[in-house]
């Protein structure tokens, strides 16, 4: 056997695990087992479907032969675990030969089984009969082989029924609603029921055989020790080659003396000056611990609490209390303590009990105004100061309308109406407001005549600024000429009613 | 190379092998899930059966918990319900840390899409579709089902006296002869013969090498030696440094 080849990894495996194994392998090679297993399976399902007239009889016949159909895939699977996969052509060669093997015990008193697909390799691979295979099989069994067996089998079964009847349902779940059927012809329906089956079977031939198949080699690898051969023999092989160099180099006479020796010779040597003995591996982690890594002080500084002071303060008394007097008087002085703490809570109590006017009227209190932030100079690089401004805007604005300066004009009363907003309404505007935020904050003023008018003034100071689209001469002259009468009869309107 | 293991490589660096419970292990535990849950509902509908409509009610919110809480709530506090825990299984994240209450849940939820179209046919197909064997719900909370590795062997049944070995051996190696010195009783007398024998002069003379090499087993597993024993290690030793 050649270790090297092995397309699996050598390992004892627990009996699930094996079993596993077989399904990994299932999955590795699934087209040319599933293909082996068609090939080998259609022909005697087609003629059990000729012989018989009733296509239930014929697929009962047709299962009783399963055990021949899996006989190619065991084979493909026993030479493919050594990387040697047959090829299609070879394995269906061999599958009459194979077939033919203990044909009538695999027929009949081995056909229910509940552990085929793991005996099968024992009389196949290994071509043991009679009681020399029972003895085997013993053997094979222990160790949960046996019982992972059975119910790869029974659960096998079960899910090739599921898979069957899942077909079906699949397709009922397909159908168009409109297409009426009844229970009966879908039972009556043996040649649908039986072509499910076949597919069922194919589908779960592969992973049944080569679960068995895991399990057996598992315990072919643990009771014989494959796993040790490799690794003594990779063990073996190094410590030969590290020998034969040192050899090579310094015993070059030698080797013509004892050719056949030497090199099992060395090889001890090497392995001797390799020896690592407890002592040295305790000095070795006594200086690792030494280090630098494992001494590092850090200090965490944690809060500590009542609880944890008045722990502490008992923990350290406890070895104290000695003497009884000592601790009569050691606990005294606690209760006292504790007194002392009542009396001062009581005494904050009271204080604050016989002031509580006092204290009450100091929480309220009357309420500070809230100070507003200063207003701002300039609002959109307008100079909103009140200083900056003419006395009679309105006037002024239409004698700059004359002279041409429109822009000028519209700015004026734009710049003077935020500049009216900000000191005399208390508008909350700052250096980087747009129009918009300017026109939303004064929305919210509930001004609804300024509202009204900065809204006009704010769109056709926005087409003339941006768009240089100056208003209409009549919209002009009626913001210029409302302009007084909406901010300065609004002032004095606000002051009369202030005072 | 064909193998049950996925490997896992923590942040730190440190390799670890998870072994994915694959569609036999888990049917059984979902078996004995759905047996457990069957039983309890049993119990149930006993007591609730004199109730009436009422009783009717109260079963049906029993069915829904059970169905659909039963394995979120043992997966999440105790890693693996009752069915897996009897097959030495645990569900885990991808990275093998206990899997979450999100995780549990959605992998629980989708087994109504693994339920298709007959009896778990679909999340018996996923499983077998991927290396992992995950179902659709595991494949979307991305868990894992895992066997647990069997327990570390004991000392008990190991005969042969603890001497430590000659030579350095790595970790694979230092398994190999700890089952090597396990399977005493398994491996025929011949077979332990042979394979000692491939380990040649570096065991000592040939009747010898068995015993020598069950015996490093022994100290590799951690046996303790007999006080008497002890004595006949360090002669042994002394002998061997005269040789040498």
């Amino acid at each position: 056997m050649n270790y090297a080849n092995l397309a699996f990894r050598l390992r004892p495996r627990s009996a699930y695990e094996a079993a596993d194994l077989g399904m990994q392998m299932a999955r590795r090679w699934w087209w040319p087992l599933a293909s082996l297993w068609l090939l080998a399976a259609l022909p005697f399902f087609v003629v059990c479907l000729l012989l018989f007239d009733t296509a239930s009889i014929a697929l009962v016949v047709f299962w009783w032969g399963k055990p021949l159909y899996e006989r190619p895939l065991l084979y493909y699977l026993s030479r493919a675990v050594f990387s040697e996969n047959p090829s299609r052509r070879e394995t269906l060669k061999m599958t009459p030969r194979l077939m033919a093997r203990q044909l009538i015990q695999t027929l009949t008193i081995r056909r229910f089984s509940p552990s085929r697909s793991f005996d099968t390799p024992v009389a196949m691979l290994e071509g043991l009969k009679g009681a020399e295979r029972s003895r085997r099989l013993a053997v094979l069994h222990r160790d949960k082989a046996g019982s992972v067996a059975f119910w790869l089998t029974v659960i096998g079964a079960h899910v090739e029924l599921c898979i069957a009847l899942s077909i079906v349902t699949l397709g009922i779940a397909i159908l168009p609603e409109s297409y009426q059927w009844e229970w009966e012809t879908l039972f009556a329906a043996n040649y649908l029921q039986a072509v499910c089956s076949f597919i069922a079977m194919a589908m779960m031939a592969p992973f049944f055989v080569a679960g068995g198949f895991g399990l057996y080699l598992n315990r072919r690898v643990i009771l014989e020790g494959w796993d040790l051969e490799l690794v003594f023999r990779d063990m073996q092989a190094k410590a030969a080659n590290a020998g034969q160099v040192l050899v090579v180099a310094l015993l070059a006479p030698l080797i013509l003396c004892g050719i056949g020796y030497s090199p099992d010779l060395s090889a001890q040597e090497t392995l001797n000056s390799e020896l690592v003995t407890p002592a040295v591996t305790k000095e070795q982690i006594q200086e690792i611990l030494n280090s630098e890594d494992f001494r590092r002080i850090e200090t965490h500084r944690i809060p500590k609490f009542w609880d944890d002071l008045t722990k502490s303060e008992e923990d350290s008394d406890v070895p104290d209390i000695d003497p009884w007097g000592f601790s009569l008087g050691e606990n005294l002085a606690l209760i006292f303590q504790w007194l002392a703490w009542i009396a001062v809570t009581l005494m904050v109590l009271y204080l604050v009990y016989r002031y509580r006017d006092r204290l009450l009227a100091l929480s309220i209190g009357p309420r500070k105004p809230k100070v507003s932030p200063p207003a701002p100079s300039h609002v959109l690089n307008l100079d909103i100061r009140e200083i900056s401004l003419p006395d009679d805007i309105g006037l002024a604005a239409q004698q700059l309308w004359q002279q041409g300066k429109q822009r000028e004009a519209l700015a004026l009363l734009y710049r003077a109406s935020l500049s009216r907003l900000v000191h005399r309404h208390k508008l909350l505007v700052n250096k980087g407001s747009t129009e918009g935020d300017c026109l939303r904050r004064v929305k919210k003023l509930r001004v609804e005549n300024v509202y009204d008018y900065f809204k006009r003034l704010t769109s056709a100071w926005q087409a003339m600024a941006y768009a240089h689209l100056p208003p209409a001469e009549t919209e002009f002259g009626k913001l210029s000429q409302t302009w007084p009468v909406v901010f300065d009869t609004e002032d004095q309107a606000q002051e009369t009613g202030g005072e | 190379m064909l193998d049950t293991l996925l490997s896992i490589e923590t942040p730190e660096g440190i390799d670890f092998d998870l072994i994915p419970s694959g569609p036999v292990a888990r049917i059984l535990a979902y078996l004995s899930d759905f047996l457990i849950r069957g039983l309890v509902l049993f119990v149930i509908g006993i007591v609730l059966g004199s109730l009436g409509a009422f009783g009717a009610g109260i079963m049906l919110l029993c069915y829904f918990v059970l169905e659909w809480l039963y394995p979120v709530f043992f997966e999440v506090t105790r890693g693996a319900t009752p069915g897996k825990k009897w097959m030495n299984l645990r569900v885990v994240q991808d990275d093998g840390t206990p899997i979450t209450l999100s995780s549990s849940m959605l992998r629980n939820l989708l087994r109504s899409a693994d339920i298709l179209p007959f009896f778990y046919v679909f999340g018996l197909i996923a499983m077998l579709c991927n290396k992992s064997f995950k179902r659709l719900g595991d494949l979307a909370a991305e868990t894992l089902v895992i066997q647990l590795a069997e327990p570390m062997p004991t000392t008990q049944n190991v005969k042969a006296e603890p001497i430590p070995p000659d030579f350095l051996l790595n970790p694979d190696q230092q398994k190999a002869v700890i089952q090597f010195t396990l399977r005493a009783e398994v491996l025929t007398q011949s077979r332990q013969a042979e394979l000692a024998d491939i380990l040649g002069v570096a065991l000592g003379p040939s009747p010898q090498r068995v015993a020598r090499l069950q015996q490093m087993g022994a100290y590799l597993l951690g046996k303790t030696a007999s006080p008497v024993a002890a004595d006949a290690v360090d002669d042994k030793d002394d002998s061997k440094g005269g040789v040498s």
